[in-house]
């Protein structure tokens, strides 16, 4: 077996060249490595998407993902998103529409949002229902988490 | 190269069931990453067949224009699969070799009537028929599912009582008639399992309809018996696969007629 | 103290949760994020026994491994002044010590310096179990010469209560504890009722799943202890500290930090003493991070066995309630001791009685220990008695809602003799639900096809903010006017945040963005007597709006002193004081007459709920939280596949302090207890947890939601700041059985059994 690998991921907008055990989890990579703490481990089955990030705007459960996969890719994590210290218009809306309670969930959740409307545009309920199935939230219930993303949308769109 | 490393070593497609198994202990050494490997993700028409790369993702089954094409019933029941990022990392050859009677692209290649390649680990190559798999899959590394078009199979697909039974049932017609039925369970049992629709002579889709009910109590007890577990128990299990099949079969039926 | 009507509230404008920033950018830090230097990781090995004696254990080549730092047994264990805890009766052990009494019980831990060793490790231990036969239902743990969980009585004290209540511990082999109250005579009014039904109700044990698991950091430094901990009661969990390692109270430091969900799962001690233990032995920081499937093995919400025998008049007047309730208690204590007193006391819902005999006992069984989980009995109380309110209804011949609305408490009637009385008008909570869902136009029975539909009422409630409970608080003014509040209600996701700050900042009339929250720190954070029972608004609230008070009063006194006038010349507003036409800044008087770096005014509020022997509780309860739901449903009568079509969920905030906190919360609660209603459970098959991993345990997704969810908050008042009340369990109490009561509209079978699987309703279907 291999000892090390080699990878250059972007890390939200930056690039990264490092040296990783093969069996390295991206979820602890960005925890342990890039002190990125925003990613939160859930279940650590892929099952609860608490550790959501994107890779090239798709969302992928860091807990399940090797870092060796990663190499040549693009990395979002909660970090990115906000960008010069503004807030993105979906963590604006999360704030204004109170889509979070312990936090938890909330920075998967808020990037798996990110990947919906980039596939989306304007999302109906049931489509943004079906799309947040990959993110469990325990604490609100998801009727304020699509009130939300709905108007998240609307601002985006305008 | 699997067959250099010996018999410690893992294919790794979308990876999350291999990742899952060895956080609960499953003794991986070795992992051969399938993602690097060109010819496993595609999608393409050929020889009469729909042929889909066993690296195919989900998400790529659920938006290719050849499926909706193809198999329209396939392409917008699998827009249902588990959540969006699992369709968008897991595919459908790690869907199979999984195992699971609960996961969905064995089901659809049972009512496809699909084939299922695989290569050995000497190099040669294996075709096996999903249906006749019946939860024994051949060593080796699955490459493609073909999927047969001559005789333009039509689809139906029912979750609704997940996680006690799922259904996916495989029509295929020829000259206004149906010709063959292929049932395929899901949940139910220890594996997924493949049933044919009893079918004496071609009928035209209107008597199919009609004679839904029977078909469907004819199959229904000629079932090995299901699963008892905690989601639900074998009597209501064989209860409920004969009216999703009766439902489904009506359904799809009437469609054609 | 009743309004009824919101009135001036000075908490109309919406507000900006002040975690909410930390939360939606990745900043927040919970314990999970914890890390201190030199830290190593721990991992536990727990029994695959249900029920076994621990033989020997053979820890020495785990030990040898590289990387491993330490390990702990029983044999650790033992050497503690007392090594037991449990609330009121303490019977878990710090560490298996002789016996283990469920799959997944802790035997042994390990340290070492990554978590990959430490797992490694754990396989290197050797074990020898004695395996037992276990009881893993109540049944079984209750028959003739069923093997005892416990060869001799545990270490504490039956739950000391009031009048007309019976507390017992341990009265009968493998029963934890039992409550039995009365008030007059039940038995002779039930005889002389018109009708009498006795009905029969089970109820499912689930689990918390809160998506940070257990999770906590221990340092000892010579005499000091120190945790960091998701606990939601750090101050209960400094007390139980002291007691174990016999150590002075004040050498145990205890840090809270933003709680990833607790829902009742990280009250009481769980697993911090065995952390504690773990890091003497290692001499080094120690982190013990559970999964969340080791979460799903540490504590479930009790699952029961309800039985209610009611009295009716031919009318439809309620006469009398005879109940016995068994709830499982699983394989320890943890808080059943407190579940029992409070299902017992709640299974008489908030309907006049004449009469009420109950008794409500914990089973102890051989699966994961039971304890508090929002609702805290409420919840099973509810399903039962409501579904039970609605059967005797339809067997009468009276419609569901008007039956209730002739036996519901009226306001100011007390909940029982000698308890405070009923603060919420809970007919227009009713009414409420009925116009939202449509009750009065509802289409019932057979419609297209296989389907049928319907719609089912329920009034749960639960006694709210603890009892006889406390709490103390500070709060500081800075010389520029901003703010800390410091007290000890954990930030679980409840809004404790920013409800406390807003009762600050509008005692101080200054602006919401000035006050922070402090950090929760035992050495500097005033007491609180846990997050739990609802009581954070209300209890830590008075305190922190007394604290508040207090700091404001010392400064008009200064102020007052500064410019040679009485305090009660004064008016703050903004941080300047006015008197009569004059405006002055208090930042330059503060700076101009301190100097240096200024003066903090700091002030202390506190607040005690009074004891009261003549209560059945042993004091008044302190608010009532009821619960109003409304569902409608769709019936598949020949899979018995049912979907709810429209639930409205409604609960009463007195008045809202953050009435988008208090919308969250009913949400989230009522999701969780439609998810209950429907399929979560966590199963048993023997002793084996069946799926307790959370790929196999299915808990609520966006998609499972109602085609329509709607909630309302009514605000009738309440003992807290400026009319406030506690929310947070409200949302879980009436859900089940306003479906199953839904259920029977639709196809006239009765679901006495959650969770309502298809199979389950098909059953009822064809049972009739």
């Amino acid at each position: 077996m291999t000892s090390r690998v080699d990878i250059a991921i972007t890390v939200n907008r930056r690039l990264y060249r490092l040296s990783v055990p093969p069996n390295r989890v991206v979820a602890d990579l960005l925890r342990e490595d890039l002190m990125l703490t925003g990613c939160k481990i859930g279940c650590d089955q892929a099952v609860c998407g608490a550790c959501t990030v994107l890779v090239d705007g798709l969302p992928a459960t860091a807990c399940t993902t090797f870092a060796f996969e990663l190499d040549g890719t693009a990395l979002t994590t909660i970090e990115g998103l906000s960008e010069g210290g503004a807030l993105h218009p979906i963590q604006r809306a999360f704030l204004e529409h109170s889509g979070f309670q312990c936090g938890f969930c909330t920075p998967g959740m808020i990037l798996s949002v990110k990947a919906l409307l980039d596939h989306h545009r304007d999302p109906d309920e049931m489509t943004i229902r079906q799309w947040l199935g990959a993110n469990i939230c325990r604490c609100t219930g998801y009727q304020m988490i699509v009130e939300a993303v709905r108007a998240a949308a609307q601002a985006m769109a305008g | 190269m699997r067959a250099e490393t010996g018999n410690g070593a893992v294919f790794m497609a979308g990876g999350i069931d291999l990742v899952n198994r060895m956080k609960f202990g499953a003794p991986v050494a070795e992992v051969i990453y399938l993602g690097g490997v060109a010819g496993l993700g595609t999608i393409a028409e050929m020889a009469g067949t729909l042929r889909l790369g066993s690296l195919v993702t989900h998400y790529q089954l659920e938006t290719s224009g050849i499926v909706r094409k193809r198999f329209p019933a396939l392409a917008e029941s699998w827009q249902d699969v588990a959540n969006i990022r699992i369709r968008y990392k897991g595919t459908i050859g790690g869907n199979v070799m999984t195992a699971d009677p609960a996961y969905d692209f064995t089901l659809a290649a049972m009512a496809t009537g699909a084939e299922l390649h695989f290569l050995g680990m000497d190099g040669t190559a294996r075709i096996v028929s999903a249906i006749g798999m019946n939860g024994a899959l051949p060593d080796g590394l699955l490459t493609a599912i073909t999927l047969p078009m001559a005789r333009r199979p039509r689809l139906a697909f029912d979750r609704s009582l997940r996680p006690a039974v799922t259904l996916a049932l495989g029509l295929d017609l020829d000259n206004g008639k149906v010709v063959a039925g292929r049932i395929a369970i899901g949940c139910a049992f220890a594996v997924p399992l493949a049933a044919t629709l009893p079918l004496d002579e071609p009928l035209p889709p209107r008597e199919v309809a009609q004679r839904s009910a029977i078909l469907a109590h004819d199959v229904a007890v000629s079932l090995p018996e299901p699963v008892n577990n905690g989601h639900a128990s074998a009597h209501y299990r064989r209860r409920m696969i004969e009216v999703l099949l009766r439902r489904n079969l009506g359904a799809l039926a009437v469609g054609l007629a | 103290m009743m309004d009824g009507t919101a009135g001036d509230s000075p908490f109309r404008s919406p507000v900006i949760a002040l975690d909410g920033p930390d939360k939606v950018t990745g900043a927040a830090r919970y314990t999970f994020d914890v890390t201190l230097p030199g830290m190593v990781h721990a991992k536990v090995l727990r029994s695959p026994h249900p029920h076994a004696r621990i033989v020997a254990i053979d820890a020495s080549r785990a030990e040898a491994l590289p990387g491993v730092v330490a390990v702990v047994t029983g044999a650790d264990a033992i050497k503690l002044p007392d090594p037991y805890y449990g609330v009121a009766i303490r019977d878990q052990p710090v560490v298996g010590i002789d016996k283990v009494r469920y799959v997944g019980d802790m035997v042994a831990a390990v340290a070492a310096l990554d978590e990959e060793t430490a797992y490694r490790a754990l396989a290197l231990i050797d074990v020898r179990y004695d395996p037992l036969l276990p009881v893993t239902t109540i049944d079984e743990a209750l028959a003739e010469d069923a093997p005892l969980l416990f060869d001799a009585p545990v270490a504490g004290e039956p739950i000391k209560l009031g009048d007309g209540v019976t507390s017992l511990k341990e009265p009968r082999p493998n029963v934890l504890c039992e409550f039995a109250y009365t008030n007059g005579d039940a038995d002779t009014v039930l005889a002389r009722s018109d009708h009498l039904f006795e009905d029969r109700f089970r109820f499912s044990r689930i689990n918390h799943f809160h998506l940070e698991p257990h999770v906590n950091v221990a340092r000892v430094t010579g005499a000091q202890i120190e945790l960091w901990s998701c606990n939601q009661d750090p101050f209960v969990l400094r007390g139980d500290i002291a007691r174990i390692f016999g150590r002075p109270a004040n050498n145990i430091r205890i840090h809270a930090s933003y709680v990833g969900g607790g829902f009742g799962g990280k009250s009481f001690c769980k697993m911090e003493p065995l952390v504690v233990l773990l890091a003497m032995k290692a001499g080094r920081p120690v982190r013990l991070c559970l999964s969340l499937d080791e979460s799903l093995l540490t504590l479930t919400k009790h699952a029961g066995i309800l039985m209610l025998k009611t009295g009716v008049t031919k009318d439809g007047r309620l006469t009398a309630r005879k109940s016995e309730i068994q709830l499982d208690g699983g394989a320890y204590s943890d808080a059943s001791a407190l579940t029992v007193v409070k299902t017992g006391y709640r299974i008489t819902g908030p309907y006049r009685w004449d009469a009420v005999a109950t008794r409500a006992y914990a089973v102890r069984t051989n699966t994961v220990p039971a304890g508090s989980f929002r609702g805290f009995g409420g919840t099973q109380a509810a399903f039962a008695s409501e579904s039970q309110i609605d059967m005797i209804a339809r067997r009468l011949g009276i419609d569901p809602y008007d039956f209730r609305r002739k036996n519901l408490l009226a306001v100011g009637e007390p909940f029982q003799p000698g308890d405070s009385g009923i603060d919420s008008d809970l007919g227009s909570g009713l009414d409420e639900v009925v116009e939202r869902l449509g009750y009065r136009q509802r289409v019932r029975g057979p419609v297209q096809g296989h389907m049928a539909r319907g719609m089912g009422l329920s009034v749960g409630i639960k006694d709210g903010g603890g009892t006889g409970n406390h709490a103390q608080a500070l709060v500081k003014l800075l010389p520029s006017g901003r703010a800390i509040v410091s007290a000890a209600a954990v930030e679980i996701g409840q809004g404790a945040t920013t409800t406390l700050s807003r009762i600050a900042a509008e005692t101080l009339q200054l602006p919401l963005d000035w006050v922070r929250y402090g950090a929760i720190d035992t050495d500097h954070t005033p007491l609180d007597n846990g997050t739990h029972a609802s009581c954070g608004t209300v209890v830590t609230g008075i305190a922190v709006m007394r604290a508040a008070t207090d700091a404001r009063d010392q400064l008009l006194q200064f102020a007052a002193e500064q410019l040679g006038c009485k305090a009660d010349e004064l008016q703050l507003d903004n941080w300047t004081v006015r008197r009569g036409n004059f405006a002055h800044p208090l930042e330059p008087m503060i700076v101009e007459h301190f100097g240096g770096a200024g003066f903090e005014f700091i002030g202390r509020g506190m607040v005690k709920v009074p004891n009261n022997p003549k209560a059945p509780l042993s004091a008044a309860s302190l608010f009532w939280m009821p619960c109003w739901v409304g569902a409608e449903v769709e019936v598949d009568r020949e899979t018995g596949k049912m979907r709810v079509v429209h639930l409205v969920v409604g609960a009463d905030s007195g008045r809202s302090v953050n009435a988008v906190a208090c919308r969250g919360q009913v949400e989230g609660a009522a999701l969780q207890a439609l998810g209950q209603s429907l399929f979560e459970e966590l199963r048993y098959e023997g002793g084996e947890p069946a799926n307790a991993t959370p790929l196999k345990y299915r808990v609520p997704l966006a998609g499972d939601l109602p085609d329509c969810y709607e909630s309302f908050i009514l605000e009738h008042g309440g003992p807290g700041p400026f009319g406030a009340k506690g929310i947070g369990e409200a949302g879980m109490l009436g859900v089940a059985s306003a479906i199953a009561n839904a259920i029977h509209d639709a196809v006239g079978a009765r679901l006495a059994e959650i969770p309502f699987t298809p199979e389950r309703v098909l059953a009822a279907i064809e049972a009739m």
